[in-house]
């Protein structure tokens, strides 16, 4: 006997023509799942971040400025927050940022030049403030008569939560019909590749091969070529939006957040290629029985 | 007779013929694809164990059809059909699997299969029913010897002739030594070397207790060979009387 010995030759084709569609669209799919799945899960922490920053964050805007006395009035501002509330953290925030944080409520002109006896407000971030703190400030800033208001961003957190929702929502109803999509598409692909190798099966159970023992071969044969393409797909997603992120621009800690997905990320990643696996390979299963019952119209 | 070994593969002792009973039996056994006419009709049939028959009859006679009904590819539209003495209408799935499991068979287009080499296909019988390779190895380039096939062990059956591809089933058809053998115009495409050759394999097969059914539409290989002939004809069978 020459080269390749006999006895170890695979008894299903190492390639092949038949199981291309179920390359194809099994690969196609799990790419879409898993980045439906971590763009989603990408965007849910991105919320999440916001919002907690926001959580504790509070300004104090100082109104009623002259030019000529505003860097003393936000002195004596500073100080009566520090003796109100030692634990907080006052900072003043320079007139540049400011004046950017007010061009919404004040106009452009706020950049160039203010009318005579105009002054740009002040403004003073607390960090770590609780509610009560904030009161007490209030009312302090108040007897100490500088006019001041104090926003502690709720609206703004509350506007960005239930974008959050929105956003999560929506992104879990797309996953949800990517995964049923995938699935059904995994179904109808196994199945044409078992079909175009019916003739196979037949002659299989023609030689004498158990139902079980033909079924076992294709629900094996597929259960590899499933996690294969399911894989390879999964990671072309990973790949993709990280290349992504990195073209966008380091906006955030963007590539490194994307292209290190956190363990629960793998882990669903992996439970999605094992269920798409899964469904082809009952998917083999259910095809090579029937097949087989149609081979022999005798049962 | 040039090349392989001067005698067919060594004898299989489990293949001993069952004293008194009929391997195939049918009794008013009438068959109708669909709506269309019956094909058969009203057919009573018997081979005995270890005999050796040929089925002839005019193209579309029926041969075929006969041929299925025996390995249980096809469900009689009436009467009865036993297998090695069971009733197969009485039998589970799994028993007829069994049974079919015992018939080795030859279709007119040989059903091999294209990705596996020419040893592949013939060793699959075995392969598929857990023999350990050692064990098959020599049988099969024996038996691939003995139909002249022995330098193309690693071929691929698209690369064969009608003729070549006719041998490949037959060696896989006989490889597991199996109780009844059924062949559909084995010889067909072969010359009569060839034919002669696998007719004498067919009888060292048939010595050893394989009780043999061909259908055939060759008269001189019928001559050739004492053997029982049935002759199909108008969905009818007879048997052929020696002159
Ligand atoms: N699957 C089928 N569906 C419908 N009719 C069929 C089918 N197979 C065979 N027939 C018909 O049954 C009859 C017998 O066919 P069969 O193949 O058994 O003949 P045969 O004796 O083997 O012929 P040949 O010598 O040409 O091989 C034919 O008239 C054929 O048209
Ligand atoms: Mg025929």
């Amino acid at each position: 006997m020459s080269a390749a010995s006999p006895k170890t030759e695979p008894l299903l084709p190492v390639d092949s023509t038949a199981e291309r569609p179920l390359w194809v669209v099994l690969s196609i799919m799990a790419f879409f799942a898993v980045l439906a799945l971590l763009s989603s899960r990408l965007g849910v922490r991105q919320y999440d971040g916001l919002t907690s920053n926001l959580a504790g964050q509070a300004s104090v805007q100082l109104t009623d400025l002259t030019p000529q006395d505003r860097l003393d009035v936000a002195q004596q501002a500073l100080a009566v927050i520090s003796q109100t509330a030692p634990d907080v953290n006052a900072v003043r925030m320079n007139d540049a940022d400011a004046a950017a944080l007010l061009e919404p409520w004040l106009g452009e002109s706020i950049s160039a030049e203010l009318p005579e006896g105009i002054a740009l407000p002040i403004m003073i971030t607390l960090s770590d403030s609780t509610e009560a703190q904030r009161n007490s400030i209030a009312q302090a800033l108040d007897a100490a008569s500088i006019s001041a208001v104090i926003s502690d961003h709720k609206n703004w957190a509350d506007e960005l939560n239930r974008s959050a929702r929105a956003f999560s929502l929506g992104s879990w109803l797309i996953l949800l019909l990517t995964f049923f999509a995938g699935t059904a598409a995994s179904i109808f692909a196994t199945q044409s590749t078992m079909s175009a190798q019916s003739k196979t099966i037949s002659v299989f159970a023609q030689v004498g091969a158990a139902d079980n023992f033909i079924t076992k071969l294709f629900v094996m044969r597929t259960i590899k070529v499933g996690a294969m393409s399911a894989f390879i797909g999964a990671l072309c997603a990973i790949l993709f939006l990280g290349l992504y992120r990195l073209l966008r621009g380091p906006s955030d800690s963007g590539l490194l957040m994307a292209l290190t997905p956190s363990v629960s990320d793998i882990v669903i990643i992996i439970a999605l290629c094992v269920v798409f696996t899964v469904v082809c390979a009952v998917a083999a299963g259910v095809s090579a029985r029937g097949i087989l019952h149609k081979t022999r119209l005798y049962q | 007779m040039s090349t392989g070994p001067a005698s067919p593969p060594p004898p299989n002792p489990s293949a001993s013929p069952i004293q008194g009973q009929d391997v195939v039996r049918f009794d008013r056994v009438g068959l109708r694809y669909g709506r269309g006419p019956e094909v058969l009709n009203d057919i009573d049939l018997s081979l005995g164990a270890g005999t050796f028959n040929f089925l002839t009859g005019p193209s579309g006679a029926g041969k075929s059809t006969l041929l299925r009904l025996i390995y249980l590819a096809l469900q009689p539209s009436r009467g009865l059909v036993s297998l090695f003495g069971h009733d197969i209408s009485q039998r589970s799935k799994a028993e007829l699997a069994d049974m079919r499991r015992q018939i080795g068979v030859v279709w007119q287009n040989f059903s091999l299969i294209d990705h596996l080499s020419v040893y592949a296909n013939v060793a699959l019988p075995l392969r598929v029913q857990g023999v350990a390779p050692e064990q098959y190895d020599r049988n099969v380039r024996d038996l691939l010897s003995w139909v002249g096939l022995g330098e193309r062990l690693d071929a691929s059956p698209r690369t064969l002739s009608g003729g070549e591809k006719q041998r490949v089933a037959i060696a896989r058809a006989v490889i597991a030594k199996p109780k009844l053998l059924i062949a559909d115009e084995p010889t067909g495409n072969v010359d009569p070397e060839i034919g002669a050759r696998l007719i004498r394999l067919f009888g060292e097969m048939n010595r050893m207790g394989t009780t043999v059914l061909i259908a055939t539409h060759d008269r001189e290989l019928i001559d050739e060979v004492p053997a029982r002939v049935l002759h199909l004809q108008d969905a009818r069978l007879y048997e052929e009387v020696a002159p």
